[in-house]
């Protein structure tokens, strides 16, 4: 099991650090089936900080998903960083994942018999490294956490939780960061302080990111928003604002479908 | 891994907790178990004399008979034990006195009728003396017939004292004093009376040369030197306790290695069900499958090493324990003791360690199989409740059972054997155990109905919760389940078993009186034949023996078997009669069960209690039975055994009254009383319903207890997950009185769901019992023991109550706002 050999697979257009192409993705069978979505084609940049939005079952959760290899499409190709996902072992997925992803949840998700320090040491860990120090604090230093290394979770706020989670998901230096609703659990200048971070980590370090959100100030931090409704890509916005994605929002949710 | 394992310890520390002890004590419990087996077996048996005293003290060589039966069967050769002392060859023991030295021995029954002194049961010749040795301590050898010496400490020389032989009472001159030491006390008779009372030699002494002895022998009688010599006569009759005390420690080890391993099992799965989510965050961060199943593997080789040695220490403790409680209890003879041995110990560890490596083996290729995504939704909503592995053991398990009873139907001693309802049971449990996810919610809306009609909204949740966790549920339940299930089958099988047993004791027993020893070994026949001279009254005297039998040509098979008079056995009993007549009984023939396979008619072959060979012709054909009470034979086929029994019916027109006190007459001071026939029948199911309930006891006790702590256990690792439920239920409204009636509530509707599965379980294994004993006996006997099981539930609910109360309790110290955040 050696991640080392999947980058023999890389595609043109280099700078496509995630591609979807027809994804569609059904739970379920019979009368009860929902289809969360139904024939996605996405090209997100490297480099882009990217925003996904829509009404409440639009499959704005299960395309991150989907795009972050935690779960599978029932048709279609999706390729990270050159690499296409389809088809690949669980095993496959799970080192991919390790080596090229970083995943943010909404509820932190952090193990909470474990320090700052070794919940960001983890996934370092579970590679078989030894995590070294340095890298450690330089990581918690990014998310200006350099002085809580060793608290566990119950010790700190939300917000630190979060940035503790961010920092797990960035030690691995992934080609993506997915985010699935981060601020959701923060309040609003908690959330203000993540998101400032989040678009340093694209300004400074290049880091392409991908964020599932329903909160139009938080989508305005991003390069561009694209916005989804029952499972379709239905509309997309470069540099928003706060203002534009709330009226593209407002009018979504109103449309009758 | 191990590191991140190792500190995931201290967050699920109760559930570490959890699996620890029940491994712990159901290692211990394993090791106790074996020590105590490996213990009977190595045991030597007392020899026949009582409390072990010595018949052949300073016996240079004996030669008796052989103590066991030997019939060749084609170029094979097969042995039984013997019941009843066989004499020696007349031949062989005039060859063995030809070579000189040479004493005959003949042990037969004597006893004083005197009060005061100790008990005496046995008669000898006194030219034994020497060689017993009785030492004369006062007087003379008794030389003419009428004189005896005794042991000491009753009469003194000179005295004239009434002796019970078989043949009847009769009064002897004490001439001598005697100390037995060791040796078994016995009324000393000159040597030509005790030829006259017994007439059979039982051994001859003898100082010849061994070799010259064995030379004599020939292959008809065996020869005993040195210790063995000392033990000569133990053969014939070995103690029967220690042979008991195997079987009982053996079907009690076998339950307790099955509750181990259910126990540890679901424990082992329990916990990592628990961490179902934390496993699940793991795999999200990186953690592949493999990884995952390794950590849970590490941590179980850790935990079931460290608590299988623990285990292998608490063996040694509780063993001696337990094997003084059996000596106390008369369940194990007195030479019983239990040494450390190390293969029990090495047995149990080995079972420890592989039962929490198998417990984590299936569970771990579940939590391997656990997608990533799944920590992004609430874990507590379980998406499959049964894997393919659960159903195939599960159908698996119940479908064995249920094969296994309906397989021997046609063969009821099969199934009311407890080699076949323990493993029904065992595998039914494990069944219903592993197909509980799928039963428990339609049971659980049967069980909460009656809350469900109680106002507020704690029924609604407890109901819920109890639907929506399935498989938590069933895991709680599972001990209730094992422990209710093995109870209710055992108790309930051997009580019918019990109950079937009365009734045919009393089918067996019109009697108005039954003529019983009183203070003797058995009836003497003064005794027979004075109370069958009592006027209008017919009388059956019975006489309990053995009876050897070739069954399908090949094996030698021991059957119990009754000597009756057979004149008025019609009257007096009521006989399950498949074919023939019972009244064609006479010496010439027998009544045999359905179990011989044979038809009235049939000639056989039998050997009787002391090995002598005849032949008799089948009268009629008896059901089975549960007892003893289905093979008869006259008197003269009875072997050396004293009567038992004599039951007395009264014909029409004889008062009761009349005939007690002519019985009580009959009887006076010859060691035999009259007793009422339904005080009698009354005294001998309770002595054996005693003997079985003890016996149950000790199979049962030992394995609910552990049980009992299993069920806390579960329990206590259930609410400490549940936690964060009970901090959404306060923040949601509910104070603290009503959280802790939901928690009551809910393990209370455990208990209830584990205790309607195991009467599921119980009604399909006493089925199979029951059956059976209507096969044998033709007659339906259900007996459910409701107090003793009733005691059981209620134990369980006791227990599930304070460990689910008490903890809920504890963690509602800390905020809700606090508790909430416990499992991030």
């Amino acid at each position: 099991m050696d991640s080392a050999g999947m980058d023999d697979e890389a595609v043109p257009a280099p700078e496509a650090a995630v591609r979807l192409t027809a994804v569609t993705r059904t739970y379920g069978s019979g009368d009860g089936a929902v289809t969360a979505l139904a024939g996605v084609t996405l090209e997100l940049a490297a480099g882009t900080f990217t925003a996904v939005m829509g009404p409440s079952g639009s499959g704005k959760s299960t395309l991150l998903q989907c795009a972050a290899g935690l779960d599978e499409p029932d048709e279609g190709r999706i390729a990270v960083a050159g690499t296409d996902l389809t088809g690949l072992g669980e095993t496959r997925l799970t080192l991919l994942r390790r080596d090229r992803i970083g995943f943010v949840f909404q509820s932190f998700n952090l193990m909470p018999s474990l320090t700052a320090e070794q919940n960001v040491g983890l996934p370092l860990h579970l590679a078989g490294r030894r995590p070294k120090k340095a890298e450690i604090a330089a990581v918690l230093q990014d998310v200006g956490l350099a002085d809580r290394a060793g608290h566990r979770p119950s010790q700190l706020s939300g917000g630190q939780q979060q940035r503790v989670a961010i920092a797990r998901a960035l030690v691995t230096r992934p080609a993506v960061l997915f985010a699935d609703e981060p601020t959701g659990a923060l309040d609003s200048s908690t959330s203000r302080d993540v998101l400032t971070m989040l678009r340093s980590l694209v300004d400074q370090r290049g880091q392409t990111i991908v964020m599932v959100t329903h909160d139009p100030v938080a989508a305005s931090y991003a390069d561009r928003v694209v916005f989804l409704a029952d499972g379709r890509l239905v509309g997309q916005m470069d540099r928003p604002t706060a203002e534009a994605v709330a009226a593209q929002m407002t009018h979504l949710e109103s449309a009758p479908c | 891994m191990l590191r991140i394992a190792l500190l995931t310890v201290r967050a699920r520390w109760i559930a570490f907790a959890g699996s620890f002890i029940a491994l712990t004590l159901g290692v211990g419990l394993v090791a106790t178990m074996g020590l105590a087996l490996a213990a009977a077996f190595g045991t030597q048996a007392t020899p026949a004399g009582e409390d072990g005293a010595v018949r052949y003290g300073a016996a240079p060589a004996v030669v008796q008979a052989p103590g066991s039966l030997h019939v060749r069967i084609g170029d094979k050769t097969k042995s039984r034990e013997l019941k009843a002392p066989r004499g020696l060859d007349p031949a062989v023991a005039a060859r063995i006195t030809a070579l000189g030295g040479a004493v005959e021995d003949r042990v037969f029954y004597a006893q004083p009728a005197t009060a005061g002194g100790p008990r005496v049961t046995i008669g000898r010749p006194w030219s034994v003396a020497p060689y017993a040795p009785y030492r004369l301590v006062a007087g003379r050898a008794p030389a003419a017939p009428g004189e005896v010496a005794l042991p000491a400490g009753g009469s003194r020389p000179g005295a004239a004292v009434p002796v019970l032989t078989a043949r009847g009472p009769a009064t002897y001159r004490v001439v001598g004093v005697v100390d037995p030491g060791e040796a078994e006390p016995a009324v000393l008779f000159a040597d030509a009376e005790a030829a006259r009372l017994s007439p059979r030699v039982d051994a001859v002494i003898s100082r010849a040369p061994a070799a010259e002895l064995r030379a004599a022998a020939g292959g008809s009688a065996e020869v005993r030197t040195g210790d063995r010599a000392r033990t000569a006569g133990a053969s014939g009759a070995r103690d029967d306790t220690l042979d008991g005390t195997k079987i009982m420690l053996g079907t009690a080890g076998g339950i307790c290695g099955f509750v181990a391993v259910f126990v540890v099992a679901s424990t082992f799965a329990l916990a990592v069900a628990q961490r179902r989510r934390e496993l699940a965050l793991l795999r999200a961060v990186g953690a592949t499958p493999r990884q995952v199943r390794r950590m849970l593997f590490a941590e179980a080789f850790a935990v079931g090493t460290i608590a299988s040695a623990l285990g292998c220490v608490l063996g040694p403790l509780c063993a001696p324990a337990l094997g003084g409680w059996l000596v106390d209890r008369r369940l194990a003879p007195p030479s019983y003791t239990v040494p450390v041995a190390v293969w029990p110990l090495a047995a149990a560890f080995a079972t420890g360690l592989t039962v929490s490596l198998l417990g984590v083996w299936a569970a771990s290729r579940r939590a391997g199989r656990i997608r990533p995504a799944e920590a992004l939704r609430d874990a507590a909503l379980e998406t499959r409740l049964m894997t393919t592995g659960r159903w195939v053991l599960g159908i698996g398990a119940t479908a064995a059972g249920l094969w296994m009873t309906a397989s021997v139907l046609g063969d009821p001693g099969t199934a009311t054997g407890r080699k076949q309802y323990i493993p029904v049971t065992m595998l039914l449990i494990t069944g219903v155990a592993m197909l509980a996810p799928v039963v428990v919610p339609p049971l659980a809306r049967l069980v909460a109905w009656p809350l469900g009609r109680l106002p507020g909204a704690g029924a609604m949740v407890v109901r819920e919760n109890a639907l929506t966790a399935a498989r938590r549920t069933a895991a709680t339940a599972a001990p209730v389940l094992v422990t209710v299930g093995l109870a209710l089958s055992l108790l309930g099988a051997t009580a019918s078993i019990d109950g079937a047993r009365h009734a045919e004791l009393r089918a067996q027993h019109h009697a108005d009186f039954i003529v019983t020893p009183a203070g003797t070994p058995g009836l003497n026949r003064a005794v027979v034949d004075r109370v069958a001279a009592v006027p209008g009254v017919d009388t059956v005297v019975r006489t309990p023996t053995t009876l050897y039998a070739l069954e399908d040509g090949d094996a030698l098979v021991k059957y119990p078997a009754q000597a009756v008079t057979p004149q008025a056995l019609a009257r007096v009993a009521d006989l399950p009669v498949v074919a023939g007549d019972p009244a064609r009984l006479t010496d010439g023939t027998i009544i045999v069960s359905r179990e011989w396979n044979r038809e009235p008619g049939d000639r056989i072959d039998v050997w009787l209690a002391d090995g002598t060979k005849t032949s008799l012709v089948v009268a009629a054909v008896l059901k089975t039975g549960t007892g003893d009470g289905s093979v008869f034979v006259t008197p003269r086929n009875a072997g050396p055994g004293m009567p038992e029994s004599i039951d007395v019916k009264l014909r029409p027109g004889t008062g009761r009254g009349a005939a007690l006190a002519a019985l009580r007459a009959a009887t006076d001071r010859l060691g035999a009383r009259p007793v009422p026939a339904r005080d009698w029948i009354g005294a001998a199911t309770s002595e054996s319903g005693r003997q079985s309930r003890l016996g149950m006891f000790v199979v049962l006790g030992v394995a609910l207890l552990y049980c009992a702590i299993a069920i806390a256990n579960t329990l206590v690792m259930a609410t400490a997950d549940r936690v964060r439920d009970q901090a959404v239920l306060r923040l949601s409204g509910a104070t603290r009185g009503q959280v802790l009636r939901v928690v009551a509530a809910e393990s209370l509707l455990v208990v209830g769901i584990g205790a309607v599965l195991a009467v599921l379980v119980s009604a399909l294994s006493m089925g199979g019992v029951v059956a059976g004993l209507l096969g044998l006996s033709g007659r339906l006997t259900v007996v459910v023991p409701w107090s003793p099981v009733g005691g059981v539930v209620a134990a369980c609910a006791v227990i599930a109550l304070l460990a689910s109360v008490l903890p809920a309790r504890a963690a509602m110290r800390a905020r809700a706002v606090e508790a909430l955040g416990t499992r991030e």
